[in-house]
């Protein structure tokens, strides 16, 4: 009933026994027979052969793969005819014709992509996904109504006699403390013209050599580069140079008169003390926590900073110079200052 | 500066011959101006800013022709000054500010947009002391890189900061008057067109309604305001008005900025036809839009052939060429088109141009795929058909027949994937890059520990991400084209036999909380197919219960389409949505299709018996003429169960040209005896 073209056809004993002879151990006998030789033996009188083992190592092998893999069959199909399709065959249905058994053979056997080394498995119909889908995806174009060009430099030989000798000055000035005379020279310039202060040279990078050289220069020419889209750039580099008087001096100064952001403050502030924390030299420490102190104080003092947002930090520092005077004198401030502010509301108010 | 010598005095005479320059030069006497400077500078041949004015004046005078003597010129007089532009952290002295600012014209004219921002940042902090003109012009040309960059949200903070600072009128004058914080109002006009432009990029909508209305009130008859309100009806959906407004523009060939009109008129014309879906016609004006651009090209090209270099072109006219957008715009069209090989020819350029646009990326592998399937209705064409039996051997007995080996081709595609070519492989290749260039999935982002889960979480989403030559994407337009990057990933892998990283990306696509209709429908197919090959039929067959199919809608559901609808117009949208078609269209034979990938998953596991089922059931929904797959599968189905003669009526009835032989059903009844050596003869 069932015509199973995949399957392999049943086999002779005689066929069996040359096959399993051929897989386990081939005798040397063996190959001097001709296959009709062998197609004849009588295998009956032969000792028992067994491939059931065989079987089993191949159903062990075949069951670790994949059901995809085993689920190909071969592509080569038989199609007898089943009417006569030539006169010589009228009358002889079935008959082995051995030219067409020769052609069939080697065109299905034979060449480059032979038909018997195809298979056929299971195929999905695999949807390829539609095109992105983009609401403003294409480039358009508008029209540029702008003349950008090349522009004339106004400055020409404009003004620049001050502004040679300011820069000389600035350059000494990032070097070495200037004469007061210099530095009243230098500030009077700058009063006399708003913009110059741009013209001098003074990047960022440049700033702690001239805070350490002229902090005075230096207040002023910050000062009057307040409106400046790049003081912040100058007042992070401000904050993170080494500690030291005259950095502190230009901080505490610029506290006084113009607004600092808190941050920066606070910043400044937590640098002074691990500066302090992390200073070797004993005489050294001294003298800079003495400085820091005053100048705790005096930010306390003047109401710049609000001691609640820097009390544990502070507080810390303190006990932990405490065999320094001033310490302790901070210390006691900001513990006044504590113990006030919860009655400091109603003190005021009654006062 | 410390190594420069001082410069001598500015004598009054001096002084003298530098103001009479200038006025000359605003008076545009170019000719009286350069000898005047002539004259000046044989008097100070140090003096750096005598030396630029001469260039700047002899540049003028040439008509903008000597762009690469002026180039030189111009780094003369950095030597001079001591001023390395590319390798200073800031401006040094606001001296030099003009240096730097022109500098970046020359770079915004070459189209080096990026290393021309550099310059104008480092200018930028020095606005302030700037004078006043200079400062202006300043500010207009970063507002412009900006917009060239497409970074419209810093064109935006620009021009704010412009407005309220820059562009105040009389600033300088006093502070009494209270009428300062006013825009200059020679200025306004400008303004407003920047502003416009920026709206339109970051395309939000309703203030640029409102943009335009004020721009259309004062200078209706601006060919740029013109064409910058048909760009807002386009985006907005009116495709009709956009047109309209196109058109009634008289195109004069060249702007004064240079630009050839009739380019962008052609492409406009073409993104519009996009749009309405009209392929041929929009491929038609872009060609067109292509062929204006070659002209123009040739023209000014003929005009400098005994010239070097830059020179002989005007300094305007250096970037003029739109080549690559059109490319890109046309490659886009191409695809649409249907026609995937000159579309990729086209998107391949432009890549190289216009390489961190991720969807333009995700375009290249659509390409690959589309080179290699035409369209999912191919499987039904009778060429794929008759690949099922693909002919016989021999006659009488001896007759066999040969059976295709399906439709699946693995051929290994010549050379390297990174050698650009329409295969699988680059595929691949471009989706990684695509995939590469998005911001981090923030669904894996999740994974990591945050700690405040609501707030944070949507900064990151608001960035936009560069898609150049088009407008950057916005959130929502980053996570559609994930998903879209993704399912294409997932079938390329497939493609690629690469099955692991299918099922990866299948898994991730299905992850995705925005997914339309259709992508969910083939992120399970893909899944299921993965699992198959990897032995995971189980989960695939739960995968592929058509039930599960209940939308493959090609677009998300309007109402979910996040926030910014609320910012387009209601009046406005005529027709969004796909603009290509895809199959299948509807939902049974989307149904249809995965019951047929449920038959093969079961023929796979050996269940025969329910694959013929499904096949049977899929067959009649899924719409004639049938695929070839099912065909295979059917005679699959028998030949593998023995049914020989129900093989042979498929055969006969399909495939009727390979054998003589007919069946009788009376042949049924006789028992058909398989005789052992058939099949070895």
């Amino acid at each position: 009933q069932f015509d199973l073209h995949w399957a392999i056809p049943a086999i002779s004993p005689a066929e069996r026994y040359f096959l399993s002879q051929l897989i386990s151990s081939p005798t040397k006998e063996m190959f001097k027979k001709t296959p009709t030789q062998i197609i004849q033996l009588d295998v009956s009188s032969m000792q028992n052969f067994d491939v059931s083992g065989l079987q089993l190592a191949l159903a062990e092998r075949q069951s670790e793969m994949p059901a995809q893999s085993k689920s190909a069959m071969p592509c080569v199909v038989p199609d007898r005819d089943t009417k006569p399709s030539s006169f010589d065959h009228f009358g002889k249905p079935g008959v082995i014709n051995p030219d067409v058994q020769r052609q069939t053979i080697e065109s299905l056997l034979t060449g480059n992509k032979a038909p018997v080394e195809n298979c056929m498995m299971p195929e999905f119909i695999r949807l390829a996904p539609p095109l992105h889908i983009a609401e403003d995806e294409l480039c358009w174009m508008n029209p540029v109504d702008m003349d950008y060009s090349v522009a004339w430099d106004t400055t020409m030989c404009v003004s620049s006699s001050a502004g040679v000798e300011i820069r000389r000055l600035m350059s000494k000035a990032f070097k070495g403390a200037l004469t007061l005379q210099q530095q009243q020279q230098l500030l009077d310039e700058l009063e006399k013209d708003n913009k110059l202060v741009y013209h001098i040279g003074l990047t960022p990078a440049k700033l702690p050599d001239l805070v350490e050289n002229n902090p005075l220069v230096a207040i002023e020419v910050l000062l009057r580069l307040m409106q400046s889209n790049q003081i912040t750039e100058y007042f992070s580099v401000l904050v993170n140079m080494e500690m030291s008087l005259h950095s502190m001096e230009v901080v505490n100064r610029l506290t006084t008169a113009v607004e600092l952001p808190s941050e920066f403050i606070h910043l400044y502030i937590s640098n002074c003390i691990s500066t302090c924390e992390t200073i070797r030299d004993r005489y050294l420490q001294n003298r800079l926590v003495r400085l820091v102190c005053v100048f705790l104080q005096s930010l306390i003092r003047n109401k710049i900073i609000d001691v609640k947002d820097i009390f544990i930090e502070v507080q810390a520092f303190c006990i932990e110079f405490s065999r320094i005077r001033e310490a302790a004198g901070l210390f006691r401030l900001l513990k006044s200052l504590d113990s006030a502010d919860p009655q400091n509301t109603p003190t005021a108010a009654t006062r | 500066m410390e190594t420069s010598m001082p410069l001598p005095q500015v004598t009054e005479s001096q002084k003298e011959l530098a103001s009479q320059a200038m006025s000359e030069f605003d008076k545009k006497q170019y000719g009286s101006c350069c000898s005047l400077m002539h004259k000046l500078i044989a008097q100070r041949p140090t003096d750096p800013k005598v030396a630029h004015n001469k260039a700047v004046a002899e540049f003028f005078q040439s008509g903008f022709l000597t762009t690469d003597e002026f180039r030189q010129q111009l780094s003369k007089v950095c030597q001079m000054a001591h001023v390395n532009i590319d390798n200073s952290e800031s401006l040094e002295d606001v001296d030099h500010s003009v240096i730097y600012f022109n500098q970046a014209v020359i770079l915004y004219h070459l189209r080096q947009y990026k290393a021309a921002l550099n310059i104008l940042d480092k200018l930028f902090q020095y606005i302030e002391p700037l004078e006043e003109a200079l400062a202006k012009k300043a500010t207009m040309l970063l507002v412009e890189l900006y917009l060239c960059t497409y970074q419209p949200e810093k064109a935006m903070g620009m021009v704010h900061y412009a407005e309220k600072t820059v562009f105040t009128a009389g600033k300088n004058a006093g502070e009494k008057e209270n009428k300062e914080d006013q825009v200059d109002e020679a200025w306004k006009p400008k303004i407003s067109l920047y502003k416009t432009r920026c709206l339109l990029m970051m395309k939000s909508m309703k203030s640029c309604k409102r943009e335009i209305k004020s721009l259309m009130s004062t200078q209706a008859m601006n060919t740029a305001v013109i064409y910058l309100k048909s760009n807002f009806e386009h985006l907005r959906g009116n495709h009709k008005k956009a047109m309209k407004m196109l058109g009634s523009v008289s195109t004069s060939d060249f702007t004064e900025a240079g630009e050839c009109m009739p380019v962008m008129y052609n492409n406009n014309l073409g993104c519009i036809h996009f749009h309405l879906s009209k392929h041929h016609l929009g491929a038609f004006h872009f060609r067109k839009a292509f062929q204006e651009n070659e002209n123009a090209i040739k023209d000014i090209k003929r005009g400098a052939e005994h010239n070097k270099n830059l020179s002989g072109k005007t300094l305007n006219s250096i970037g003029m060429s739109r080549h690559f957008e059109l490319l890109y715009n046309m490659g886009i069209q191409l695809l649409h088109c249907g026609k995937a090989m000159p579309a990729f020819d086209c998107l391949v350029e432009a890549v190289q141009v216009f390489r961190s646009n991720p969807r333009l990326w995700l375009r290249l592998a659509e390409c690959c795929i589309m080179a290699n399937r035409q369209n999912n209705d191919e499987d039904r064409k009778l060429e794929k058909r008759l690949e099922v039996i693909q002919g016989s051997d021999g006659s009488g007995i001896h007759r066999k027949l040969r059976l295709g080996p399906g439709l699946k081709k693995d051929n290994p595609s010549p050379g390297t994937p990174a050698i650009p070519a329409a295969t699988h492989e680059f595929a691949a290749l471009c989706l990684k890059n695509a995939l590469h260039l998005l911001p981090e999935d923030p669904l894996t982002a999740e994974k990591v520990p945050i700690e405040d889960s609501d707030t944070v979480k949507i900064t990151p989403e608001m960035v936009l991400v560069p898609a150049p030559p088009g407008n950057p994407l916005k959130a929502a337009e980053v996570a559609s084209l994930r998903c879209s990057i993704l399912a294409a990933s997932a079938y390329v892998a497939l493609c690629l036999n690469d099955y692991t990283l299918a099922l990866l990306h299948a898994e991730n696509l299905l992850k995705q909380p925005k997914l339309t209709g259709a992508q969910r429908y083939l992120g399970h197919l893909y899944m299921a197919e993965a699992q198959v090959a990897m032995d995971k039929i189980a989960d695939a067959i739960q995968l592929l219960n058509p039930e599960l199919v209940v939308d493959i809608s090609l677009t998300l559901p309007e109402n979910k389409t996040e926030q910014d609808k609320s910012e387009r117009d209601p009046e406005a949208s005529e027709s969004k949505g796909y603009f290509y078609p895809w199959s299948p269209k509807d939902l049974t034979r989307a149904k249809a299709i995965a019951q047929y990938d449920l038959a093969t998953a079961h023929a796979i596991r050996g269940e025969y018996d329910k694959a013929g089922q499904n096949l049977g059931e899929s067959s009649s929904r899924i719409g004639t003429p049938l695929p070839a797959q099912m065909y295979f599968l059917k005679l699959y189905l028998d030949l593998i169960e023995g049914r020989r003669n129900m093989a042979q009526v498929v055969i006969k009835d399909h495939f009727g040209h390979v054998t003589p032989n007919r069946v009788e059903m009376k042949m049924n009844s006789k028992p058909g005896v398989p005789r052992p050596d058939t099949a070895v003869s």
